[in-house]
């Protein structure tokens, strides 16, 4: 068996050239509706060519039609300009499926529960290409969920918001229902040369 | 203020076969761990996943996968991804592991593009207790000379 000590040296987080920073983390102290991470262009458009947002999250339980995912708007915008297309797996079967001209983009999957508990779905988002005027902004996702009252889903999501302004802001959260307290979002940025 | 991150915490590359690496004595100092694979083993064989040496059955997985066969999704309670002879690339990242009051969770990327595999999971360890060790190790045989294993520390 080989084992490798971490440093202790190595991970006093010294001053060093990077192109990934931590930009903003956001843990939520209550249940909350939505996330929202804003001023993008004025704090970052300068320096950064595409975002990451880094998630841990879980949802109040529905009471009516459960959509799935962590939902995603850009700039406020609530109108029917995104697209979503995902491919996941629900632990017996491989599925897809799309959500064309929609009122917003989602990262799959999410938590979703009737009480708080220690079981979060974890999400990578990368946004590509936010501050660029002439493309519209593209996301592609990978998140899921393992044996969470009694289900397990994993997905790839890939997303579109139909118009090429830049980014000022992004706004998470879960489709008519609540975020639970300690749900966690990061938000990182990733520089060009 | 915008925080540099995504340290590298620690490398090796294998100079002798070995059937288990290890990381350990990992510092809370970070959010996320991500461990970069780029291995081979002596066999067909599956790699495990093991957190803070438990060995309980504290583990559960997703997967979905491709191959020349087919898609196929399962759920898992072991192994996290297979180990061929050819070279295999994982990347696996380990949400809020310091965390006392979340269970930990993996989520995976493994590809295998000799054998025609490529696969994503996500893994849940129910444990409320920070991740202080990340062992990954083969059911069979061994993992390959000059295989390397990357940890890294995000904010």
């Amino acid at each position: 068996m080989l084992l490798l000590g971490v440093v202790q040296a190595q991970a006093a987080g010294d001053e060093f050239l990077s192109s990934f920073d931590l930009l903003e983390t956001q843990v939520l102290p209550s249940n909350q509706s939505s996330v929202e991470f804003v001023n993008l262009g004025t704090k970052y458009a300068a320096e950064y060519k595409h975002l990451q947002i880094r998630s841990l999250a879980r949802a109040t339980f529905p009471s009516g039609t459960v959509r799935g995912g962590l939902g995603i708007r850009f700039n406020g915008d609530s109108g029917a300009n995104y697209a979503t297309h995902v491919l996941y797996g629900t632990g017996s079967a491989v599925q897809s499926f799309k959500d064309g001209t929609t009122t917003s983009m989602i990262a799959f999957d999410l938590t979703f529960s009737s009480s708080a508990g220690p079981e979060y779905t974890p999400n990578v988002i990368d946004i590509l290409d936010p501050f660029v005027t002439t493309k519209n902004t593209t996301i592609r996702a990978l998140g899921g969920h393992a044996n969470v009252g009694g289900t397990s889903r994993l997905g790839f999501s890939s997303g579109a918001y139909f118009n090429t302004a830049a980014l000022t802001s992004i706004t998470l959260f879960a489709e008519g229902h609540s975020l639970y307290s300690g749900s966690r979002f990061s938000l990182y940025g990733i520089k060009a040369d | 203020m915008p925080t540099p991150t995504y340290l590298s915490l620690a490398t090796l590359t294998l100079t002798s076969a070995s059937a288990t690496v290890t990381f350990s004595s990992i510092p809370a100092t970070f959010r996320d761990l991500i461990v970069v694979c780029n291995f081979s083993g002596s066999t067909a064989a599956q790699m495990i996943l093991r957190f803070n040496g438990d060995t309980g059955a504290n583990y559960s997985g997703v997967f979905m996968s491709g191959s020349p066969s087919g898609a196929v999704s399962g759920t898992l309670t072991n192994f996290f991804t297979n180990i061929r002879t050819s070279q295999n690339a994982t990347i696996l990242q380990v949400m809020d592991y310091s965390a006392t009051n979340k269970h930990k969770t993996t989520l995976i990327r493994a590809n295998n593009g000799d054998f025609g595999e490529v696969a994503a999971q996500a893994t849940r360890y129910a444990s409320n207790s920070a991740i202080t060790s990340v062992a990954l190790l083969t059911n069979a045989g061994t993992i390959s000379i000059g295989s390397t294993f990357s940890l890294y520390g995000v904010n």
